[in-house]
């Protein structure tokens, strides 16, 4: 963060405090110093920034330590991720990370050095559902419609996504490859130019996290909504029908999540820590609905070993799907 | 009429005691950060965005659109002082206004920058609250062609912004162009001049390239030559406008305004156009244009009219859509999600409160900061008579500390002194570097929509001037080229038939 000096101080005076009080009590602490860093690889504001936010003071509570918020954005996550391979191992730096940067940037991107193990996958905290949205006027009210539409439109159908390499940029090129038809990659720099073009009708698609302002941007006719990328409706909207309810791609099942992550190296015990110390922050009340908030889903964390084969198998599942389109940068 | 019950209702919202409270935090926090170089007012909002968590979430709304907007007042202060723009949108007030204060007008200046930007600030608060909606929808008919042409229309009127030879802006707007080619390439992901470094697979930064090439060349440039040093001390007129000045400002501004108002609407990179558009119209249309690039008023009056109206302006999008036009309305998202508040159309009819009280709350901080900046106008003009052997280092220490806050890197610090060597390089050749942080700012920004508006038409160009808007701003770019290059081609051609 950009007064990290000014907070440092502060932490180190904070903790001066408590060695003097002598309240070194044996709690969960983790790492031998006493002030950890919360590593959001993007730039404060974001979604992901919002999320560590709401998580910081709870987590500062139970594990009894200075937490501190630091925003690193850059290379789509790339510039944060390289920097927790620089520090030591010893659990002081936690990474909030999804598989956007750890595992799709260095599986697309040769420029990216590390790989997706060598990251150390602590608990699931958050899950965010997909939604496939069309521009305002589109005639198609549902994907099988959308399918439909683009095989008749005798023309690569152009559609949007928030960049290159990104999930939603291969989730719709492998829907598009698994259902023929041919299509023209729009990469945009985020999601607000990319609306902008949805809206005024330059891109036919797009799929994106699910936000909270989509059902009054529908109602604007600035964005239609033709379903969830899952199996099942999600709560959020239930009327809105799901992939599995489809003829053409009932098994498309795909959402996005974020978990917190250290270096694979880090001791065993400090892990578990805070796996422990996580899973008391996310059933916190406070926390689930400031975090449910933002929109996104609030997920039960799970015990190391299910979290660990559960990152693995992300990374199998993406691997092949990059392979299957093809892609590489 | 409804539209005076809501401005009534805002203005319920925003004159409540601790509301007055956080709007001035806000905007004494902006102007504050607005002279300190570097230190911009997304990194401080960023950084004040968790203390506003136990805030009402329109007071905490209310102190951030303070901060800034109070930012945009501040930029422009140290730009004048010295030469050293904090924003993009002040590189220009920089050409004019830094003339003006080593002739001794400096005082005139920020009074000419303070005035100007509260008249666009007061307008563009009732435009909004007026037309907010009908005019969110201006932004839907701007896709990327329109985008691209209106960039290449920029970039031909930015020609006129050099005062020297047209071939040395033609130079450096190429040499901007180029800069801007640096980091990942959206439609490819690939990485283009960052030779392998993390550091700049973004690219460069704006704030570091302007601080480098205006702030650091200027003090080299100073240093070197002793008369140059003490200039801006030897002699100060006085602090407020002329019955002259005040005649001369009226038009510039209203124009700079209008100019604003309209690009601050397009989300797409439309602000970063005003203040350079406002100054290159006020240096064909201006009574006074050929004062225009030696310490003229008016090249003061009209761009800081224009970006403060245009950044009032950006807030429409993300207002009324929810759409971020820049990273501080990114931010200001992010502070509505964490408060619980769902960005989006919504907002305008679930929380009135919020919206109206945001809206009165900016015409409100914009005469705390006319109240605010003008008395401290002899403050600041008392800060250049501060020896020069004195006033460097510290110019330096805080470019310095405000380059890392950016992101906490050393390596933004030796870019700066990079692009410091290279300002003093372009002085010694007499080059002016405004027209190439220009080029800088829209080369990617026309290379982006360019490439998009072909992905989308399959690769023929003829869309640019099929659709309308994209035709018309296409003309108007060719009409300005054919005058200002005929005159210099008809120049040159007379003085060869003298010489033979």
């Amino acid at each position: 963060m950009t007064n990290l000096t000014r907070r440092d101080a502060l932490a180190a005076a904070a903790s001066l405090a408590a060695t003097g009080l002598g309240l070194g009590f044996a709690q969960a602490q983790v790492g031998p110093g006493k002030t950890l860093t919360l590593m959001v690889p993007y730039p404060a504001g974001g979604l992901s920034d919002a999320i560590a936010r709401n998580l910081q003071p709870t987590l500062q509570k139970i594990l009894g330590q200075t937490v501190i918020v630091e925003n690193l954005g850059g290379a789509s996550g790339g510039l944060a991720a390289q920097k927790l391979l620089q520090t030591p191992a010893d659990g002081r730096m936690i990474f909030q990370g999804s598989p956007n940067e750890l595992i799709l940037s260095p599986l697309v991107n040769p420029d990216i050095k590390f790989k997706p193990d060598q990251f150390r996958h602590v608990t699931q905290i958050t899950q965010n559902p997909l939604i496939l949205l069309a521009r305002p006027d589109h005639p198609a009210s549902n994907l099988d419609e959308l399918i439909d539409y683009a095989r008749k439109l005798g023309k690569p159908v152009p559609y949007g996504s928030v960049g290159i390499g990104s999930l939603y940029h291969i989730l719709s090129e492998e829907l598009a490859k698994q259902t023929a038809f041919k299509v023209t990659h729009i990469p945009y720099r985020g999601a607000a130019p990319m609306f902008q073009d949805l809206g005024s009708g330059q891109v036919e698609f797009a799929i994106l996290p699910y936000a909270t302002s989509y059902k009054g941007l529908q109602e604007q006719k600035k964005l239609k909504m033709l379903g969830w990328v899952s199996k099942a409706r999600n709560s959020f909207i239930p009327e809105l029908p799901s992939f599995g309810e489809s003829k053409t791609l009932p098994n498309f099942d795909h959402s996005i999540w974020a978990g917190i992550f250290v270096r694979k190296d880090t001791p065993e015990d400090i892990v578990k820590a805070l796996n422990v110390a996580m899973a008391d922050v996310m059933k916190t009340p406070e926390v689930r609905t400031a975090v449910g908030n933002t929109g996104s889903i609030v997920i039960d964390t799970t015990p190391l070993d299910v979290a660990q084969r559960f990152y693995e198998d992300q990374i199998k599942t993406l691997d092949t799907m990059t392979k299957d389109i093809n892609f590489k940068i | 009429m409804e539209m005076f019950d809501n401005l009534w209702l805002g203005f319920s919202v925003a004159v409540t005691p601790t509301n007055l409270m956080w709007c001035l935090i806000g905007v004494f926090l902006g102007t504050a950060i607005g002279v300190l170089p570097g230190l911009g007012p997304s990194a401080t909002i960023a950084m004040l965005l968790p203390a506003t968590f136990g805030l009402e979430p329109v007071s905490a709304l209310i102190m951030m659109a303070g901060i800034f907007y109070g930012a945009q007042y501040g930029g422009s202060t140290t730009a004048i002082l010295i030469n050293l723009p904090g924003e993009a949108t002040s590189v220009v007030t920089a050409i004019d206004g830094y003339k003006m204060a080593r002739n001794g007008a400096a005082g005139r200046a920020l009074a000419a920058a303070a005035i100007s930007s509260f008249v666009a600030g007061t307008i563009c608060t009732f435009l909004i609250a007026f037309f907010a909606p009908p005019l969110t929808d201006i932004a839907f008919k701007f896709g990327p062609a329109e985008y691209f042409s209106l960039m290449v229309l920029g970039l031909v009127a930015s020609v006129v912004l050099a005062n020297g030879h047209i071939l040395h802006a033609l130079a450096m707007i190429a040499l901007g162009l180029f800069l801007g080619l640096v980091g990942t390439d959206v439609n490819s992901g690939l990485q283009r001049y960052s030779f392998g470094l993390p550091e700049l697979a973004d690219g460069l930064n704006f704030v570091i390239v302007a601080m480098g090439v205006f702030g650091i060349g200027e003090i080299i440039a100073n240093l070197e030559d002793e008369a140059r040093r003490d200039l801006g001390v030897a002699k100060v007129e006085g602090l407020m406008l002329t019955r002259a000045d005040w005649r001369r400002i009226i038009a510039p501004t209203l124009r700079g305004t209008g100019l604003g108002a309209a690009l601050g609407v397009l989300p797409g990179g439309g602000a970063a156009l005003a203040s350079f558009g406002a100054y290159a119209l006020e240096k064909r249309v201006s009574r006074n244009r050929a004062e225009i690039g030696h310490g003229a008023i008016e090249g003061v009056a009209a761009p800081e009219a224009a970006n403060n109206a245009g950044a009032q302006m950006s807030f429409i999008p993300m207002l009324t859509l929810g759409f971020p036009a820049n990273t501080v309305m990114a931010l200001m998202i992010g502070a509505m999600i964490m408060h619980g508040i769902q960005p989006g159309p919504g907002v305008m009819t679930e929380q009135p409160k919020l919206f109206w009280g945001l809206i009165a709350s900016m015409w409100i901080g914009n005469m705390m900061l006319l109240v605010l900046n003008l008395p401290l106008i002899g403050l600041w003009v008392r800060m250049i008579m501060v020896p020069y052997h004195y006033l460097f280092p510290v110019i330096i220490v805080f470019c310095v500390i405000g380059v890392f806050s950016l992101s906490n890197n050393a390596f933004d610090i030796q870019i700066m002194a990079l692009f410091g060597l290279l300002g003093y390089v372009f002085k010694k050749l007499d080059c002016e570097p405004a027209p190439m942080l220009l080029g800088f700012v829209l080369g990617p920004l026309m290379e982006e929509f360019l490439r998009r508006t072909l992905l989308l038409s399959q690769g023929d160009p003829s869309v640019l001037l099929t659709r309308p808007i994209s035709a018309v701003l296409l003309v108007i770019a060719a009409g300005i080229l054919l005058t200002v290059l005929l005159p210099a081609f008809s120049r040159t051609r007379a003085e060869a038939f003298r010489e033979t």
